[in-house]
């Protein structure tokens, strides 16, 4: 008995830890998307991100699209089709 | 075996029915609770009152300071009446980020928000509650939309419903907006007001396509403030009055 109790405190606890870290993840790829469909280029989901720099990422979609999303010395948003 | 078991039920029935009285004496405490809510569903004015009585004062104390604005009172009249619907739930909801004067333009529409849902069971206060705040509503309108204008800003900000970066985004079309606003009474932007209009439309649906899932209330807020924004940005007095806040 004490094993499978040892191993769901185990599993639960990873489930725990780990939900934040992918709930920052999920909200930061809607983000991206939010700002890529703000600018009016396609992206149906985000796959992956890849972070350049301060404010500055790659961005790729599901439907095979990818973008260069940064913020540039004006302080605007830029979303530039790769 | 099946007296046995009959005797054996026995006890546990005796138990059952020992334990059933046995939560009900204990239940007496909390039967104080239990005739309260009785009380409370058969004359909830009589309770709702004490809630609303303090905060009633609050709102005798705040019209002191809110017959300043009172003179500002001639503005558009639609959009006297679409501030009118706005007041009570912006205000009700943005109460924290606003400032001195915001507190107290809010603080007397508090008691019209909790005077709407109030109405249903209690007829006596009614009239009290709605007189009040119908005074202070004509008495603050024009301020209570620049007061408003802030607390949505705030609520933007600081809002969780929408990223960083898409909050950047968004700020950088409300500026072009303005920018185009700005050219366009300035005769340097050759355009319509129906166009500008047009542009201001799309980016209010943006913005709440982007804030209805995540923050309801500030997509209500905004979508009821829509019309008394557009009076501003429409209005080249109020709009550089705007610009120069």
């Amino acid at each position: 008995m004490r094993q499978p109790i040892t191993v769901l405190t185990l599993v639960m606890t990873t489930l725990l830890a780990s939900a934040p870290s992918q709930g920052a993840e999920d909200s930061f790829a809607q983000d991206m998307k939010a700002t890529i469909v703000l600018h009016g280029m396609p992206c149906d989901q985000i796959v992956d991100v890849k972070r350049n720099g301060d404010s500055d990422y790659n961005a790729s979609c599901k439907d095979g699209n990818r973008y260069h999303v940064f913020v540039d010395a004006q302080g605007r948003v830029v979303v530039q089709k790769l | 075996m099946h007296r046995m078991a009959s005797v054996g039920f026995l006890p546990l029935v005796f138990l059952a029915a020992c334990a059933r009285p046995g939560p009900g004496p204990s239940q007496s405490p909390p039967g104080a609770a239990a005739v309260e809510a009785p009380r409370t569903s058969e004359a909830i004015a009589t309770l709702a009152p004490p809630p609303v009585k303090p905060s009633a004062p609050q709102v005798a104390s705040t019209p002191s300071v809110q017959p300043v604005p009172a003179s500002p009172a001639p503005a558009a009249g639609v959009a006297q009446a679409s501030r009118g619907a706005i007041i009570p739930p912006s205000t009700s909801k943005a109460a924290s980020p606003s400032g001195s004067s915001g507190g107290a333009a809010q603080a007397p529409a508090k008691p019209s928000g909790a005077g709407h849902p109030v109405p249903p069971p209690g007829g006596k206060e009614r009239t009290a509650p709605r007189e009040k705040p119908a005074t202070v509503e004509i008495a603050s309108q024009q301020p209570a939309a620049q007061l408003d204008l802030a607390a949505l800003e705030d609520r933007l900000r600081n809002t969780r419903a929408i990223g960083v970066f898409t909050k950047l985004s968004l700020k950088n079309n409300v500026d072009d907006l303005l920018t185009a606003f700005r050219a366009f009474y300035n005769g340097q932007l050759r355009t319509t007001l129906a166009e500008l209009r047009q542009r201001y439309d799309i980016l209010v649906m943006k913005v709440l396509t982007l804030v209805q899932n995540g923050d309801s209330d500030l997509a209500q807020a905004i979508a009821a403030s829509r019309d008394s924004i557009w009076g501003i940005l429409s209005d080249r007095e109020k709009f550089q009055k705007f610009s120069l806040h």
